[in-house]
């Protein structure tokens, strides 16, 4: 009877990490560039148990980051740029290199081309400043970056294959795998916004609530089961 | 669960500031020279509940974690300078800039300031001034009996005085630019100031190096498109409902998880 109740106690944790992950899709509905995650399952046997005792608990063991594009929005701004087929920009972390599809480009106090908040690298690994004295810079569809006629260098893109890891801020790295240079045509003036779907979200919301509930029922159902038990057992 | 409590916290904070930012959008939908701002968010750093290398339940390992993110954050806001709509004034004084270039104006406390706003006037010494009585820098004196003001593209300023057949020569508009327009800093009353993100001012004459043209007896309107505004707030509203949602469904499983004992 207990292995019920900890089987519902697994049920119950698992779908409670699930609402966490929508919680953070939804909160997140509106952040450019943002890739939604979710939460899969599997079941597990307890250590000592042997296959056919068909006592199987659930628990939440990896989120997978869901990589498709969102949906592009028209902002004419300049510096709003975005690579095609799904590649990525190049930045310069802490960490160590790292990609991003926020391409809403900024500059720094010395005037370092940003993008989500990191120096954004060109083709040769190296960070792209602006001349302190000039007009805005302007971007073409090769991602040349010119002040007037003058080149400051090719915005780097790269497609990742392997395993893509969220690092916060925007800002995605490798787990495994490699990030293979890419000569996707940059858009200027547009901006992807989340992919995280309203719709979905709201089902996974639902379903968690519900499955939760479900397993919440269980429990109380075992604990009804114990105390009659406990009832027949009482001497009167 | 918890941690969804507060995640949707998070999002429902960011979207009350992007409606912030929208409602002041709108507030100046009409202010001559406004450039419209957005609020850009990011998102926080995600707790790893599981790394990828940890063993599961059965043993074996997993090639990736499970890691839940929290939530959001405002990254900053950022303004827009693409270029308003032009409308006609045939009022000899208003100027519009077509390109990106700004117009240097003196500020009180003798600073320089950078403003779209082009709707020029004259004061009691007959000098160019804005609206708020910023001079004009270079300075610009028209002489006593002026009748007809023109400005040319290139920024030249005729007079015709009076009693004279030629319009006369009394002084030129200068336009300044920046390497990043989006760094400066907004003063109020449509004055930007130089930061170091902005990049140093870099002073030209109108037309030269994508400045921008003037044009007189034009103002430009605001860039603020009423109906990409609209459709900002309704996707902020839905965002914000669906994370009170989520904050609710929490709550609804908290309170059957109390109800159990």
């Amino acid at each position: 009877m207990a292995d019920g109740l900890y089987i519902g106690m697994t049920a119950a944790v698992a779908r409670s990490a699930q609402l966490d992950a929508v919680a953070d899709n939804l909160a997140n509905a509106q952040t450019v560039g943002f890739k939604a995650e979710r939460a899969s399952f599997e079941t597990f046997l307890a250590s000592n148990a042997t296959p056919d005792t068909d006592k199987r608990s659930v628990a939440a063991v990896a989120t997978a980051i869901d990589l498709r594009p969102g949906a592009m929005t028209n902002t004419r701004n300049p510096l709003d740029v975005l690579p095609q087929d799904n590649s990525w920009f190049v930045v310069k972390t802490d960490q160590g290199v790292a990609y991003t599809r926020n391409g809403q480009l900024k500059v720094d106090s010395d005037l370092r081309l940003l993008a989500g908040g990191f120096p954004v690298l060109d083709r040769g690994g190296a960070e792209i400043t602006l001349p302190p004295n000039s007009p805005p810079p302007t971007i073409d569809a090769q991602g040349q970056v010119r002040v007037g006629q003058d080149l400051l260098g090719e915005l780097d893109r790269v497609t990742l294959e392997g395993q893509v890891e969220r690092r916060g801020e925007g800002i995605y790295g490798l787990r495994s795998g490699e990030a293979v240079q890419s000569t996707a045509a940059i858009q200027t003036g547009v901006v992807e916004l989340s992919n995280s779907n309203a719709l979905q979200g709201a089902i996974d919301m639902i379903s968690a609530q519900r499955n939760f509930e479900s397993a919440m029922q269980a429990l109380q159902t075992y604990r009804r089961m114990d105390d009659k038990a406990i009832e027949v057992g009482r001497t009167r | 669960m918890i941690r969804s409590l507060y995640t949707s916290a998070t999002g429902m904070e960011a979207q009350q500031l992007k409606m912030d930012v929208i409602s002041n959008n709108l507030a100046n939908a009409s202010t001559t020279g406004f450039k419209k701002a957005r609020a850009e968010f990011e998102d926080l750093l995600s707790d790893t509940l599981r790394s990828a290398e940890a063993p599961q339940p059965n043993g074996n390992t997993r090639p990736s974690p499970l890691e839940v993110g929290l939530g959001v954050r405002t990254g900053s806001t950022q303004r827009s300078f693409g270029q308003g709509d032009m409308i006609n004034t045939n009022n000899p004084l208003d100027v519009a800039i077509e390109g990106q270039g700004f117009l240097r104006v003196v500020r009180s406390n003798g600073e320089l300031g950078y403003t779209r706003a082009g709707n020029l006037r004259v004061d009691a010494d007959n000098r160019l001034v804005t609206q708020a009585g910023e001079l004009v820098d270079p300075a610009i004196t028209l002489p006593a009996q002026t009748t007809t003001v023109s400005i040319r593209t290139d920024g030249t300023v005729l007079a015709e005085v009076q009693g004279r057949a030629e319009p006369m020569e009394v002084g030129t508009l200068e336009l300044t630019m920046f390497a990043n327009p989006s760094g400066l800093q907004a003063l109020g009353g449509n004055l930007f100031s130089v930061t170091p993100a902005s990049g140093t001012a870099l002073n030209v004459r109108p037309g030269e190096m994508g400045s921008g043209a003037l044009r007189q007896g034009f103002l430009e309107s605001a860039n603020v498109k009423a109906v990409e505004e609209m459709i900002d707030m309704i996707s902020t509203q839905r965002a914000y409902e669906l994370n009170s949602k989520v904050i609710q469904t929490a709550d609804q499983m908290l309170q059957r998880l109390t109800n159990l004992r």
